[in-house]
């Protein structure tokens, strides 16, 4: 049953994979959110396949449910003659990026973590509430303020300027 | 120790507060008050002294001491400010006190028409404050302090009238060369402080100077015997203060302070100080022979070489300074030939009869307008008849004339120096004798009997106020060598009568009398006996300051000047200052294109940090 | 050595990359958007090996970074573009020294 799920996040990942590719060539930028709203929505699948269905649905909800929606409103918003790709000629940053691109793939070859993989990883919704409003609740609570806080801050800001 | 002497404190403190009077609320009094409150300040200063004095021969006491209160009181360094009254002292305190009262008062004539009045008033307090501390003081430390600051009065009194630039010049060159001989004491201190601290002595006063003179006999510094070093050092201060032989060209110049200044700083009271230093400190001087040597040989070069300058002068103000040079001579071959007490006597009959001399000179200024020139002068007998007589008394007190005070006080010094043995230092000193009588005569016939063909104008006699001072110094000129005997037994010494051959003991007589004589004629006939090139050497002081300026001063600032071109200018200024500046301006300004607001660039120097980090994390070793 | 990890890597410097490749701000966000999901997948698999929770409020800070980050954003790529009708970030830069 594991192996599956393993091949399965496998797969997925190689397809979130290609459509990364595929956004390095496409040229129009609803179809870049359009991908975008796919590698979402396949992220979402693979934390579903290892269990964490709740984190899912959140991760739906924030992503595709709000950030997506946001981008094309921007789009709408935004004149389409405005967002024309264009290439950048820059080879310093490229190099950079792949150095480090690099050094995480090391990295990430060299951590060792203890496997504890369980034949069940449904979480128990109990456990999770304790996790969230009794363990770390300040730090959840300073996360909400923060997303308030950026709401704010985004209306006060459109309001002014209009 | 149940020396105290409660009321010591009050011989010190009038003098300051006069200072402060004068010197802080100079405005809200006038010259009447002022002078008034620094000539009473002093004399009651001077009477206190002698109470003290009083006291401290009733009691029967060596010394008296008080401490007034603590400076440093640490485990490794004791600093007591603290007044300590012996008989030595005690003579100072006097001299200084009394001759210092008397200025005082003269001043008050002498100054008069001066718009700087009060501020001369204070500075003479502030003068007789730092003397007295000096004389009175326990130990070394606070007696350095009253060194220097007795320094700091003189070069102030003598760039008094700073509106010329050579006073300042003076007092520039009076300050420096002392300094030379401020870093000796330093040393000498700084020696003293290093073995009696070894010994677990942290206290610099003379009586555990005096108590633990083993530990300094017994020590040496770099293979020389520590007690030469100390002793050494603080002759070579007290040849700054006391204008001795490498250091004295100060003095002359000196003069170009008020002429009360020269009379009581370079003559009666400050130049001692070297002397009163080695006095003070004459057990440690005795233990090294080498030392007395050198003291001997450069005292009597000093007297000698400025009794010969003192010929060819024609400022009557600088032939005094000679003197009073060549008289310091004295006083230091005094010490050499292991007696100070004979040289104590000297300088305190000295203080006498040369501030006689100076303040009748400055008289005779005063009533001429300003004329210091002797040629210019002549004929004063007339016209000045008192000071004609006063400056008879000092004359004949200054060349040792029989029975005046000079005669019995110079004299010892001589038997003294015969009586050491140094036959050569002798006749150099009865040269001497034969010198100050040349040049004495020189310039009292000079000034007051030869006819001037000029017309001398009188620009206004002395008055009363500046005549009294005068005639109390020219009684105790005259009178203040019969007290020989009851002098040394008040410094507690019984050596003052000396047998020795009638032909040795009246030799200073011959000589001086030949002296005169000769100069009598050679100056009232006219007798042209020049020798020219020996009197153009004389004329300009064999050259010595034109040497220092050669040999010192231009190497010193040839040197200065460079280390100003290339360390202050290049390496400082250049390098260092602008340098750094301009290297971090320019490694801002290649920085600054860092920050071009262009997103790329910022995430691309994110990533770059972020890599150094991981790469450090990595070498270091995930744990 | 886990495959997913490395899958997350590549994921994420091939955002680093379009990151880089655009000049568009718009597509700047879209890739640091793809930059943290996977980052988040990264996290998630070590959540799903290790079992530490702690590690979900992690994911959830970094979601609520991400969302934060693109309100603000947004907001004001969308008052910039109404006044100098542009998003392209070099074009903005050249007119902010005209400004100067």
């Amino acid at each position: 049953m594991n192996e599956i799920i393993e091949l399965l996040v496998l797969i997925i990942l190689s397809i979130i994979l290609i459509i990364q590719i595929l956004i390095l060539f496409s040229k129009n930028i609803i179809t870049i959110v359009a991908y975008t709203f796919l590698i979402f929505l396949f992220s979402a699948t693979i934390f579903a396949l290892m269990g964490f269905k709740f984190l899912a649905i959140l991760y739906l909800i924030t992503y595709t449910g709000a950030i997506i929606i946001l981008f094309l409103i921007s789009i709408k918003i935004i004149q389409p003659t405005v967002y024309k790709q264009k290439l950048s000629k820059r080879f310093l940053p490229f190099l950079i990026s792949i150095i480090f691109s690099a050094l995480i793939f090391i990295i990430f070859k060299h951590i060792k973590l203890n496997d504890i993989i369980t034949q069940n990883n449904n979480i128990n919704y109990l456990t999770l509430t304790d996790i969230i409003f009794n363990k770390n609740f300040i730090l959840v609570e300073i996360i909400s303020l923060m997303l308030i806080a950026a709401i704010i801050g985004t209306v006060n800001y459109l309001k002014k300027e209009n | 120790m149940n020396n105290e002497g409660l009321y010591l404190f009050l011989i010190i403190i009038p003098p300051l507060i006069g200072f402060i009077i004068n010197f802080l609320f100079s405005r809200c009094i006038n010259n009447k008050l002022s002078s008034l409150i620094a000539s009473l300040s002093v004399l009651l200063s001077f009477v206190f002294s002698i109470l003290n004095t009083i006291i401290l021969k009733k009691e029967g006491k060596s010394f008296i001491n008080q401490t007034i209160f603590w400076w440093i009181n640490q485990d490794f360094i004791k600093i007591p400010i603290k007044l300590y009254l012996d008989s030595l002292s005690a003579i100072m305190t006097l001299i200084v006190t009394g001759i210092g009262f008397l200025i005082h008062v003269y001043s008050i004539s002498y100054m008069r028409k001066d718009k700087d009045f009060k501020r001369f008033f204070s500075y003479l307090n502030l003068f007789i404050f730092f003397m007295l501390l000096l004389v009175l003081s326990d130990n070394l430390i606070i007696t350095f302090f009253g060194w220097e600051g007795v320094g700091l009065c003189s070069y102030l009194l003598i760039g008094f009238w700073y509106e010329n630039i050579e006073n300042s010049k003076a007092a520039k060159k009076a300050f420096i060369v002392n300094r030379i001989g401020d870093a000796f004491f330093i040393a000498a201190i700084v020696i003293c402080y290093f073995l009696l601290s070894s010994a677990g002595i942290y206290e610099l006063s003379y009586i555990e100077l005096n108590r633990n003179i083993s530990y300094l006999i017994n020590s040496t510094i770099l293979g020389i015997p520590s007690v030469f070093l100390i002793t050494f050092f603080l002759f070579l201060a007290a040849c700054g203060k006391s204008a001795q032989f490498p250091l004295y060209v100060w003095l002359p110049d000196a003069m170009a302070g008020p002429t009360p200044v020269s009379a009581l700083i370079h003559a009666a009271t400050m130049v001692t100080a070297g002397i009163y230093l080695i006095a003070r400190l004459f057990v440690l001087y005795s233990y090294s022979t080498l030392i007395m040597n050198i003291i001997i040989w450069v005292s009597a070069i000093t007297s000698l070489i400025s009794a010969i300058i003192a010929i060819g002068q024609k400022d009557i103000k600088k032939i005094l300074a000679y003197s009073t040079i060549s008289q310091l001579g004295y006083m230091f071959m005094g010490l050499a030939s292991g007696n100070y007490q004979a040289s104590m006597f000297h300088l305190t009959t000295h203080a006498f009869f040369k501030a006689l001399l100076f303040l009748s000179a400055g008289a005779i200024i005063h009533s001429l307008g300003g004329v210091q020139d002797i040629f210019k002068m002549g004929d004063l007998k007339n016209n000045l008849k008192n000071i004609f007589y006063i400056t008879l008394i000092g004359s004949l007190a200054i060349i040792g004339f029989p029975y005046t005070s000079g005669y019995y006080s110079k004299d010892l010094i001589i038997e003294y120096i015969y009586l050491s043995g140094n036959k050569t230092v002798w006749f150099i000193s009865l040269i001497v004798v034969f010198l100050t009588a040349f040049y004495m005569t020189r310039m009292f016939v000079i000034v007051f009997i030869k006819k001037n063909n000029k017309h001398i104008h009188l620009h206004h006699k002395p008055d009363k106020i500046m005549i009294f001072p005068l005639y109390i110094l020219a009684l105790f000129s005259l009178t203040s060598g019969y007290f020989g005997k009851n002098f040394f037994e008040f410094l507690e010494t019984k050596k003052y009568d000396i047998d020795l051959p009638h032909l040795i003991k009246y030799a200073p007589i011959f000589f001086m009398s030949f002296g005169v004589v000769s100069s009598y004629l050679i100056y009232t006939k006219n007798l042209n006996i020049k020798l020219k090139i020996l009197s153009n050497l004389v004329y300009n002081k064999f050259y010595v300051d034109e040497m220092y300026e050669k040999l010192i001063i231009k190497p010193l600032t040839k040197f200065a000047y460079l280390v100003f071109k290339y360390i202050d200018r290049k390496l400082i200024d250049n390098i260092l200052i602008e340098g750094l500046g301009s290297l971090f301006i320019s490694i801002s300004k290649k920085t600054s294109k860092m920050e071009n607001s262009n997103t790329h660039f910022y995430v691309t120097y994110l990533l770059l940090t972020l890599s150094a980090f991981i790469i450090f994390i990595f070498i270091k070793g995930v744990k | 050595m886990d495959l997913v990890y490395i899958f997350c890597a590549l994921i994420f410097s091939l955002s680093l990359i379009n990151f880089f490749k655009s000049s568009n701000i718009l597509m700047m966000f879209i890739s640091i958007e793809l930059s943290l999901n996977a980052l988040n997948i990264a996290l998630i698999r070590t959540l799903y090996k290790t079992l530490n929770y702690d590690l979900l409020i992690l994911f959830m800070i970094t979601i609520t970074i991400a969302a934060a980050e693109v309100g603000i954003g947004l907001a004001i790529l969308i008052t910039v573009s109404k006044i100098e009708n542009t998003v392209d970030s070099d074009i903005l830069n050249k007119i902010k020294e005209i400004f100067k």
